[in-house]
């Protein structure tokens, strides 16, 4: 795996990677590899079904977010994201350089709408918002960073 | 290579649809065009099977919902059977169908479908 980085010497445990690393460039295309790299990240540590579930789906719904909406330039750009493994969480950072957004301040979608009016799409930061147990934004130097925690334990 | 669907037509406008692995931005599209020759044509009720289905995000239930609104739209109905506890979890948080539209089986997804044909017979006047 050439993305796969020295790990940070975090937790006491000399265990399989506890941290992980990947460049993205924005094309949606680009986001199904970075996906299976993570699973295997995952899947070399001590992490349930549901937590890995979790985490791959909160990494895919906040990097196709980013690609699909951060970028109008049509210039290539490229995202970091990166994982650390905790005992009990898993740290997920998103960066990007694309134009400024807080998915945490994002409105929910109307939920109040009936079924049939509802718009088309929309709804991954609302599942982000359910899959984590925390979330932080940050705008500095001109990028984006979104921080998710999720629970091991769900 | 990820997702792998196989579509049934039934005869009586139900269109029996198994979809199996992964239906994410990866392969939403292809699922997407899959359902839009069904969705051009005559077609009473789209029933999902996704007992083989093991990941979902939000770009596929895009495609589900999109489906949804489309058959909404001509009074069809759309319909999803087995559905892994995962993945009626992501629809469940996301709220992004109506619950109703989930049953326990496929035998108990198509009876209601008969029976909703029946009533539409039974009224006598259809969808006009």
């Amino acid at each position: 795996m050439a993305h796969r980085k020295p790990k940070k010497q975090s937790i006491a445990s000399d265990g399989p990677a506890r941290s992980w690393k990947r460049l993205i460039p924005n094309d949606l295309a680009e986001v199904e590899g970075a996906l299976r790299s993570f699973e295997s990240f995952l899947a070399s540590g001590p992490v349930a079904e549901t937590a890995c579930y979790n985490a791959l789906l909160s990494l895919e719904e906040a990097v196709t977010n980013v690609i699909k909406y951060a970028f109008a330039d049509g210039r290539d750009h490229i995202i970091g994201v990166e994982a650390r493994l905790g005992p009990s969480e898993i740290v997920i950072e998103v960066s990007d350089d694309g134009r400024e957004f807080d998915p945490v301040s994002a409105p929910p979608p109307d939920f109040d709408l009936p079924f049939e009016e509802r718009p088309v799409g929309g709804l991954g930061i609302h599942l982000l918002r359910k899959l984590t147990s925390r979330m932080a934004y940050e705008r500095a130097g001109g990028r984006n960073l979104l921080t998710l925690v999720l629970e091991l334990d769900p | 290579m990820s997702l792998k669907t196989t579509i049934d037509a039934k005869g009586n406008g139900l269109y029996a649809v198994a979809i199996n692995g992964r239906l994410d931005t990866d392969t939403a599209p292809q699922l997407e065009k899959q359902l839009e020759g069904i969705l051009a044509g005559d077609v009473r009720a789209v029933r999902f099977e996704m007992s083989g289905l093991d990941y979902l995000s939000s770009m596929g239930i895009r495609i589900l919902f999109k489906t949804f609104k489309a058959l909404k739209q001509k009074k069809a109905m759309f319909l999803m059977a087995n559905l892994q506890p995962q993945i009626k979890k992501v629809i469940d948080i996301a709220q992004a169908l109506p619950p109703e539209t989930i049953f326990s089986s496929v035998a108990e997804a198509d009876a209601y479908f008969d029976a909703m044909q029946k009533k539409v017979l039974d009224s006598g006047d259809d969808d006009v």
